[in-house]
Formats: structure tokens, sequence, C-alpha cells
């Protein structure tokens, strides 16, 4: 039979090596540092309305940072519900009778819920009673219908007001498109524009032959000076001056029958109250093949 | 809401329409706008001389400007009103020259302008050439200078006794609607009648052919309606009838200062007439044809 030698020692010594190893993984992990860690005790009030998730295990949050744990959450019939933390004493002095506390959820929608408490600046906390009341954040949900509420409460006045003003519209355009009113007899009604630039053109038309037949009664009468002045050639003169009249006598009369075209329109124009009246078939302009009479 | 869009889209697009329908584009030519225009109003007073005057003018400015289809247009309309003024030399010299430009230059034909050269030719009795220009227009021209071209050619027929012809320009304008045809194939229809002796019915359809030439204010052409109506009337015996006819048809033409026309009908029906009243009235009419050739005769040799 085989005897070890020394059995007893190396059995010690696998002991005690299992026994460091087991101390060193502990204190790798941090558990005694967390046991021996110093904290403080606050106490957090939660609204009535309920915890919103908030559990034992959960996190506190100071400043965007880890600053302790919800160690306790106490439902008790009688008095409010609370919940007990523990707070890192680093945290403490950011933690005033002002800070508020918030219960939230880590991704907004889920994920687990955590307390995040606001930086204060009042007076500091009393650490042998600290007490905070804590309220919920709004579920993102809730802010979706609280938005869709608010909306419709805002749109639907709009989309009313927009329904009212587009039968206005309607109706304003039916009565423009029926020709009522000024801007609808403007708009609808053709002739009335034909009407103001047919005036306008006569009336170009008519100075224009105005002072054609200035510039030739003028002429008539400088000729007529003329022939004052030299009584030897009076009748020839004279002779000349009446060989333009029947011309001018011609457009005389073209100009009165323009401005006579040009008083009617007038007359009948909307611009000075007058009725519309049926305009005569207007004569061609230019001459076509059939009045070459043979 | 869509819907209000839409509309206002529309009334946007409207407006901008109408805008763009209102900045009608002006002549280039005030002065020959002008001058045109007041040809085309002396011409609808009945004022041809005047008219001519303000043709000529206007042309004169299209060929200072060199406008070749201003110069084409007012030709026509200065040929048109020298005929009506009843001097178709000039009225031939006009629209000769216009189809000789259009032609130099290579412009577009106006068949119009050779439809008034033809007429100006029957006018002064160059029945050939007339006759020529309307049988070349017949077969190219357009449809309105084309029936025109065939009216002619019935008168032209039925002065040379061709009733085959007269026929023929009958049945091309036979189912023509315009007051201006019609009254074309009353008058060549009323030729025909004459022609194969139907008098009372050559005489119903002149007088026709005569009240709607006056309903288009054609006047010449209602004369010489009447002169057929009296023809007809004359064949069928009915000598008082076709005096009055004979009257009615000088009268017109002297009133319109186309003595040579005027003339050889009132004598006829001097000739024809047994009534004193009648009598009287043409020797009325012959006098203020005189008093009117011999004031005509003194201006112009002055």
């Amino acid at each position: 039979m085989i005897r070890i030698r020394h059995t007893d020692e190396w059995i010690g010594l696998v002991v005690i090596g299992a026994i460091a190893v087991l101390v060193a993984a502990i204190l790798q992990a941090g558990v005694l540092r967390d046991w021996f860690k110093p904290s403080e005790q606050l106490r957090l009030v939660l609204p009535e309305s309920g915890v919103a998730g908030l559990a034992p295990g959960g996190d506190v949050e100071v400043l965007g940072t880890k600053a302790g744990i919800v160690r306790r959450v106490v439902l008790e019939p009688n008095q409010q519900m609370y919940a007990i933390l523990e707070i890192d004493e680093q945290a403490t002095p950011f933690i005033r009778r002002d800070s508020t506390a918030v219960i939230r959820r880590r991704f907004g929608l889920a994920g687990a819920a955590f307390v995040d408490i606001s930086r204060g600046s009042g007076p500091e906390m009393d650490w042998s009673y600290a007490v905070i009341e804590a309220t919920t954040e709004r579920a993102p949900t809730d802010n979706i219908s609280a938005l869709i509420n608010e909306l419709r409460e805002k749109i639907f006045p709009i989309l009313d007001n927009a329904g009212r003003a587009t039968n206005a519209l309607a109706e304003i355009v039916e009565r423009i498109n029926r020709g009522e009113g000024n801007v609808g007899r403007v708009l609808v009604d053709d002739a009335l524009m034909v009407e103001a630039e047919k005036i306008i053109k006569d009336a170009n038309l008519s100075v224009a032959r105005l002072n054609q037949i200035l510039v030739q009664v003028d002429s008539i009468a400088k000729q007529v000076d003329q022939a004052a002045e030299r009584s030897p050639n009076i009748t020839k003169s004279v002779e000349q001056s009446v060989k333009g009249l029947p011309a001018v006598l011609a457009q005389l009369q073209i100009t009165l029958q323009e401005i006579d075209k040009l008083s009617a329109s007038l007359r009948s124009s909307w611009l000075v109250g007058g009725r519309r009246e049926q305009t005569p078939a207007q004569q061609p302009k230019t001459f076509s093949p059939s009045q070459v009479v043979p | 809401m869509r819907w209000a869009a839409a509309i206002l889209v529309a009334l946007s697009a409207a407006a901008c329409g109408s805008n763009q329908e209102s900045e009608e584009p002006q002549p280039a030519d005030q002065t020959l706008a002008r001058h045109e225009e007041a040809g085309d109003i002396a011409a609808s007073l009945d004022r041809p001389e005047e008219a001519i005057a303000q043709y000529q003018e206007a042309l004169r400015r299209a060929e200072a400007g060199d406008d070749l289809k201003a110069i084409a247009e007012l030709s026509f309309s200065l040929a048109v009103a020298q005929l009506r003024a009843n001097r178709p030399e000039d009225a031939l010299a006009t629209a000769t020259r216009a189809r000789g430009e259009l032609e130099r230059r290579g412009g577009t034909q106006m068949p119009a302008l050779a439809l008034a050269e033809a007429s100006a030719h029957y006018r002064l009795g160059n029945i050939e050439k007339a006759d020529q220009l309307a049988a070349e227009l017949e077969q190219d021209g357009t449809s309105e200078v084309a029936d025109g071209a065939s009216y002619l050619r019935g008168i032209i027929a039925d002065e040379r006794n061709d009733a085959a012809g007269l026929k023929a320009a009958l049945d091309h304008i036979t189912d023509r609607t315009t007051p201006v045809r019609r009254a074309d194939r009353s008058e060549l229809q009323a030729r025909l009648d004459l022609r194969q002796r139907n008098f009372r019915s050559a005489r119903l359809t002149a007088l026709e052919a005569a009240k709607f030439r006056q309903d288009v204010l054609d006047y010449r052409g209602m004369a010489r309606a009447l002169s057929i109506a009296a023809l007809a009337a004359e064949r069928d015996k009915d000598f008082e009838g076709a005096a009055d006819l004979y009257l009615r048809a000088g009268r017109s033409a002297a009133a319109q200062s186309d003595p040579e026309t005027a003339k050889p009908w009132l004598v006829r029906a001097l000739e024809l007439t047994r009534n004193p009243k009648t009598a009287d009235a043409v020797k009325a009419a012959l006098r203020s044809l005189g008093e009117n050739q011999s004031s005509s005769s003194a201006s112009s040799s002055g």
C-alpha cells in the first residue's frame, strides 16, 4: 500500500487556498464594500395614485448617477404609502429639503422603475428623519392621450371654422359665377371688359380724329388769313380752302359718329349706372370677298 | 378643404388667364391702324371717296413700313372702295399692282384681290379677261371667292348668250345660304328664266333678288336686278310695269353717280310709259342726271 507522506498538511493547505480564493472573489465582487459602505436612510412618501412600479431593489439616482437603492416599500392601510431608500453618504450633500423625487421608468414606457432625486438648494436635510415626497412621471401614453385631447380641442374648432369659411367661399364663388355683385359682373360678363376696351379705343380714335380736324381747320384758317392778306390771290386760296372742306366735314361726321357711339356706350355702361342694352351686330372691319360687286 | 383649395387654384388660374388676355398687343403702327379704321368707318357711312383717301394713306404707311401683308389687305379694301365709288380703272390698277407685288416677293396669294381685279375688268368691258380670271378663281379660290367668281361667270355667260355657262354658274352656287349668295342665285335664276322665256317667273325672281340686294345694302346689284325684272315685264308686254321698274333702276343708278348705267334705263322707261306721272318722274330723274353729269364734268375739268 502506497502511503503519501504529510497528507494532513497537504489537505490543510488546499483548504486554506480555497478559503483565500473565496475571500478574493468576495472582495472582487464588492459585496463587502456594500456592506461596509456608509449610507443614510431616506423616507420617500409615495403618491396616493400608486407606486408606479417602484419595488425594493430599485435604483435611486441623484444627478443622473446611482446614489442608492430602494430598500423597502411600505403599504399600510392606515397611513400613506412610503418607501425606505438607502442613500450613499457621498450623495447626501446634494439632497436638500427642497429636493424632489420623481419615480420614472428606465426606458420611458418600459423598464424598471427608479427614483430620480433632484439636486436641492434649500436647507440641509435632517438625516435623522429625512422625508421627501415623490411624484410619478406621467406615462408617455398618458402624454400622447393628453396631446391628442389637446389637439382635438384645438383642431376641431379650426376645422369647424374652415368648414364655415369653405361654405362661405363656395357661396361667394357661386354668386360670382351667377354674375351677382360687382365682382361677379366684372368677372363673368366679358361684355363689360369688351365695352370698356371699346370705349377706350373709341375715345383714342375720336381724340386722334379731333386732332386731325383741328390741324386741318388750323391750316384752312391760315390759308384764309393768307388769302385775306394777299387780295390778288384771294379767290385761289379760298378755292383751295373750300376744296379741303368736304374731307374735313366727312372726318367731322365720322368723328361725330364715333362720339355718338362713345356716348351711347357710356350711357349704357354700368360705370354710370346704365343698363346694358342689346348691342347691334358689329359691321365687319374689313371687306369680305362677297362684298366685291361686279 | 381640398375642394376649397381647388376653387382657389382655379380662381387664381382664371385671374392669371384674364390678365394675359387683357394684355392684348397694340398694333405696331398706330397711324396705319387709324387711317384703316377711318376708311372702314367712311365705307360704312357710304362715303367711298373718303374711304379711298383714308385707305390710300394707310396703304402709303404700309408701303413705308414695307409690310407686305398690310399692303395686300389694304389694297383689297382700297379696290373694293374704288369699285363702290364706280372707279373701276383705279380698282384694276390697285388690285393688279398688289397682286404683282405679292407674286414678285413670293408672298401668300390673296384670291380676293384677283376677284376684285376680275370685277374691275368686267365693269370696264374686258369680258374675256374677267372670265379668264374668274374661271381660275372658280377652280382654285377659296369657297367665298369661288362663289363670287361663279356669279361673275354667270352674268358674263348671260351677256354672251351662253345658257349652258349660265346654268353651270347657277348650279355652282345653288346650295349657298348667305344673303349675298341667295341674291346671286336669284339673279342668275331670273336671267335663266328670262332666257327660257318664263317671263313672269323671271320678273318675280328678279324682284326677289332685288329685295335680297336691298337687304345687304348692295344698291348697285339691286338696280341691276330691277333692270332684269323690267326686261322680263317688258317681254311679258307689261309696259307700264316695265317702265316703273326701269325708272326705279335708273334712279338708283343715278343716285349712285353712275350715269352711264342709269341713262339707258331711264330712256327706256320714258319710251315705254304712257302714264304722265311716270313720265314726269323719269324726266326729273334725267334732269338730275344731267345736272350731276355737268357738275361732275365741271369739277373734273376744274
